[in-house]
């Protein structure tokens, strides 16, 4: 459960003012009284060739030095940093990926994997942007999207693995971003735990991100994915899910959560307050509140 | 003659014969007033203190001084709250309750030397001028607010939730909603009034924070904040009270009262208030907070054992509403055939909701209200008040304590097992201190230490 | 004595948001004219509790609460603003010339708040007072509750639209996703008409073509009737 701050944009083309991860700290940074627990961010790469992003929470100390050595028994290295709570990597030649990421899980009950994509990263720590911006060096980040979240925990616990933005381990490549909190968490959970759908967290935004992925399995796009879910997650939200080809926004039937947009010929841009916008970007930008009930999608 | 016995069932009991017959006639849910009335609560009644003997020390009734102050948001504004005794008359609107009652629990308050608070409807001037203390609250309805109020105002409650019925906002039917009432809360004459349950303009803790800001600059940064919260998911919804910026927080247990609200949630929502301080305390000793952030308890607080219970449980003040009104007169043996025309007798009156308060307190029709004599009402208020200081003190000094707030938990007893384990508070006799002598010997033992855990 | 200027100019990048209302209200209580608020930049509680006259322009975006429980003041915001601008207004003028969030307005009391864009959620939400224009649409909840006062909506209406309100009146002219509960459409009066055009006009705005009016029908002011469906949604 999350009350919380959402920033982040898309650039459209090549023209960027300023570096993405450069917007989207700023961005975060004025949202930290909305979150002051933790942040995190999900940024998007480009596509090359068998390399894969593995993203990893862990509590116990040494426990990061076990994820490093478990990913180079399964994998090429291409990069790998311990971060003290989270491992960063980047790997090639993974032969079998639900192997792997089992294998990470099995490692201690402290170790969970929080994202792994091709092309998305998410990248998370407790505290506010400054904590994120000195682990991670966000602001050399130039790509397309870069969209973020500081959470404030309103009943799950304060640590990184149940900070956002969260994933599907049955998923990659799809991740989300959510302000609010789902009531009926508990009977979803269980229907898709049913399905064979694994929970890491008892974080209720969890269930968006396997509420997606089960819907995009099944056929469905994005789109008609995210509008089923306005009638099947109950309670509050805006949420955003990113994927390599799409980014969608929703929010609910009630307009409990604020969320606010700017789009330019060459960038969209969303925040909780626009506050966040603004100084992201340095300047004012004309900003639109979307309705409730309504699911928006921009194509990558 | 086997068949000439009358057997009740509990399961189809008279009660529940007649709320059901009820609803058939009404077709809607059941309105009243007060509280819940269900017997089976836990509640302050299942601990007692354990004073002085040998170990310590009594302090001395008469002689030896026992300290009662309190000061809210001392540190943190420019204006604290002080209270001469750790108790504030609860939020009561005008409208829910006459000026007349208004002006005698204002009175009283000022020679007690604590605040009373204006509830949901605006701020009556008779009550501003009577109290010298006043709380102001800020509610989702948002009935008669205004800037100038908000800076008249000694400190300033955000509303979230109330304990009769936390997860909905209040309800006043026609009968009271007279030209006054109308008028300050802006309202048609004689409607059916229901409030929102959630604010207008802020959704959640995150939006909270602003929303303090913005009270602070109304107030010129001079006079407390408090968010209340109907007891519900009491521990997390501290802790974010206190993390948005909150000088004090009201939690208001199950218990407490109402003018007017569906029967069937004052008695199926919300926690006992023994429960309700115990997670609220426990949330802010949690983040270190216990100390500067003032935690006031309300919720059927009766007499001083209650209160100072509530205080050596964590509570640094005991929000007092319902007993308030009994000190008035409420449900007092007068006017007998007025409270048989409403189909009730003194003592278990709950008619607030229809307006025709028998002793002239939850009215707002003249000839009633006559009935209440604001300067005699407001003796009776004050030594009820006094009372439950004394009491206080009482606890505290046998306890060897010479301030009142120095109790704790230690200085309790449990005698049911459901208090042990709501409060943690040991049973009554060797209960979790120390293993029995012969505990060794007895391998039954074994199971009490399990059950206790 | 020094002489009271009439016009002042305060930038948000040099004083904090505490300072910021005090020089307001003060510069208010002082007869200063006009305040220019330099670099806004969406900041909450810009122009909060200001209860003396003073025109109150911002150069840009604002964010939540901004000439929040205010009395007597005029402002102009130059850019959009978040959420609940003009919140609990006693009397004044506020226009917005860009878009609103939601909750804009929210227990307004008196004056007139413009919003010359869209507004949000709950726009209007327990008005008690004054009169609400909305050059654009506005979203679900509308009017909610709604006391006094009038709403004058150019665009379209979300769902909800003037729910369980007591009373007042909404104008829309585009299209209404759905009525609240007690809230039905009514004729709108020629004069009525009229009256809303010139409003308009006094703010530079053109009015269209024509409104539907909405009022309550009183269907949730007695419990006592019996109207199962409406007290299952509402109660």
């Amino acid at each position: 459960m999350n009350m919380c701050g959402i920033g982040g944009l898309i650039y459209k083309n090549s023209v960027h003012e300023k570096k993405t991860g450069e917007i989207v700290i700023k961005m975060l940074e004025s949202l930290c009284r909305r979150g002051p627990d933790s942040t995190g961010v999900a940024l998007l790469h480009p596509k090359t060739a068998d390399s894969l992003y593995m993203d990893v929470n862990y509590e116990k100390e040494g426990n990061g030095a076990k994820v490093i050595n478990l990913l180079t028994e399964f994998a090429t290295i291409v990069s790998t940093t311990d971060h003290g709570s989270y491992v960063r990597a980047l790997i090639k030649d993974v032969s079998d990926e639900e192997l792997l990421i089992n294998a990470v899980n099995n490692i201690d009950h402290d170790v969970s994997v929080s994202s792994y994509g091709e092309q998305l990263e998410v990248l998370k720590f407790l505290g506010g942007a400054e904590n994120l911006e000195r682990q991670f060096r966000i602001s050399d980040y130039d790509g397309k999207v870069a969209i973020g979240h500081t959470r404030m925990a309103t009943e799950s616990k304060v640590d990184i693995s149940h900070s956002q933005p969260l994933s599907c381990h049955q998923g990659k490549d799809l991740t989300i971003i959510h302000n609010g909190h789902i009531t009926n968490y508990i009977k979803l959970r269980s229907k898709f735990e049913k399905k064979g759908y694994h929970f890491i967290t008892g974080n209720d935004s969890e269930v968006i991100a396997v509420y997606l992925v089960d819907k995009l399995k099944s056929g469905y796009d994005l789109k008609e994915a995210m509008e089923l879910s306005l009638n099947e997650l109950d309670g509050s939200f805006s949420y955003i899910a990113i994927t390599p080809e799409n980014v969608g926004l929703a929010k609910e039937p009630f307009g409990m959560k604020p969320m606010v947009i700017a789009e330019t010929d060459d960038f969209v841009a969303f925040a909780s307050e626009s506050m966040a916008i603004t100084n992201g970007f340095g300047k004012n930008l004309s900003v639109f509140e979307p309705d409730s009930e309504e699911v928006m999608i921009w194509k990558l | 003659m086997e068949n000439s016995t009358i057997r009740k069932s509990k399961v189809w009991s008279p009660e529940k014969i007649d709320e059901i017959q009820e609803k058939a006639e009404l077709g809607r849910y059941r309105i009243r007033g007060q509280a819940t009335k269900r017997q089976d609560l836990p509640s302050f009644d299942d601990l007692v203190f354990t004073p002085a003997g040998l170990s310590r020390v009594a302090l001395e009734g008469y002689r030896e001084k026992c300290d009662t102050q309190v000061v809210i948001g001392a540190g943190r504004v420019k204006r604290p709250l002080v209270l001469e005794t750790p108790i504030m008359v609860a939020g009561m609107s005008f409208g829910a309750i006459n000026s007349n009652a208004k002006k005698a629990l204002g009175i009283a308050a000022t020679r007690c030397g604590i605040s009373t608070c204006t509830g949901d409807g605006g701020m009556h001037p008779v009550e501003r001028e009577a109290s010298e203390k006043l709380v102001y609250q800020l509610l989702p309805s948002r009935y008669g607010l205004n800037p100038y109020d908000l800076k008249r105002a000694d400190a300033v409650e955000i509303v979230v939730s109330q304990g009769a019925k936390p997860g909905t906002g209040g309800t006043l039917l026609g009968q009271k909603v007279s030209e006054e009432v109308a008028n300050m809360r802006d309202l048609p004459l004689g409607v059916d009034q229901r409030s929102p349950c959630r604010h207008p303009d802020w959704m959640g803790p995150d939006d909270l924070g602003v929303k303090i800001d913005q009270v602070r600059i109304a107030t010129n940064y001079e006079v407390p904040v408090f968010i209340k919260i109907g007891a519900g998911r009491v521990y997390d919804d501290t802790k974010l009270a206190a993390k948005a910026g909150a000088d004090a927080i009201v939690i208001d247990g199950m218990e407490g009262g109402t003018a007017a609200s569906p029967e069937i949630q004052l008695d199926h929502t919300g926690i006992p208030t023994i429960a309700a301080v115990v997670e609220a305390a426990e949330a802010l000793h949690e983040i270190g907070m216990k100390d500067e952030i003032k935690l006031i308890i309300g919720g059927g607080i009766s007499n001083g054992a209650d209160a100072a219970k509530a205080i050596a449980l964590g509570a640094d003040v005991v929000y007092i509403g319902t007993a308030m009104l009994v000190a008035l007169n409420c449900n007092k043996s007068l006017y007998v055939e007025d409270y048989e025309a409403l189909g009730t007798v003194p003592s278990a009156c709950h008619h607030c909701h229809t307006g025709k308060c028998p002793v002239g307190i939850a009215t707002q029709d003249p000839a009633l209200m006559a009935r209440l004599n604001p300067e005699e009402a407001a003796d009776r208020v004050e030594n009820y008040i006094n009372s439950i200081t004394m009491e206080m003190q009482i606890f505290a000094r046998s306890c060897g304590k010479s301030k009142v707030t120095d109790l704790d938990p230690t200085d309790l007893r449990s005698l049911t097992m459901s208090a042990t384990m709501i409060t943690g508070v040991p049973i009554v006799g060797m209960g979790t201190t120390r293993k029995p002598y012969w505990a060794n010997y007895d391998h039954s033992t074994e199971m009490t230490e399990m059950a206790l855990r | 004595m020094e002489a009271v200027k009439a016009h002042m100019t305060i930038d948000c990048n040099e004083v904090s948001q505490k300072d910021l209302n005090k020089i307001i209200a003060d510069s208010a209580k002082q007869g200063i004219k006009e305040v220019l608020i330099k670099n806004p930049q969406a900041k909450h509680n810009l122009g909060v509790g200001i209860t003396d006259p003073i025109h109150i322009v911002y150069e840009g975006d604002v964010g939540y609460y901004a000439c929040s429980l205010s009395d007597h003041i005029s402002a102009v915001v130059h850019g959009t603003a978040g959420w609940a601008i003009g919140e609990n207004l006693m009397n004044g003028e506020i226009v917005v010339e860009g878009n609103a969030a939601s909750s804009t307005a929210a227990s307004m009391r008196g004056g007139t708040v413009v919003v010359k864009g869209s507004s949000g959620a709950r726009t209007g939400i327990g008005l008690k007072g004054g009169t609400l224009i909305v050059g654009g649409n506005v979203g679900y909840m509308t009017g909610f509750m709604m006391q006094k006062g009038r709403m004058i909506i150019c665009g379209n209406a979300g769902k909800a639209l003037g729910d369980s309100m007591y009373a007042g009146t909404i104008y829309v002219a585009g299209d209404i996703a759905e009525l609240g509960n007690g809230a039905e459409i009514v004729e709108l009066p020629a004069e009525e008409y009229e009256e809303i055009r010139s409003t308009m006009e006094g703010y530079g705005m053109k009015a269209p073509a024509s409104f539907k009016k909405i009022v309550c029908n009183g269907m949730l002011h007695n419990f006592n009737k019996k109207e199962f469906g409406v007290w299952k949604t509402v109660l």
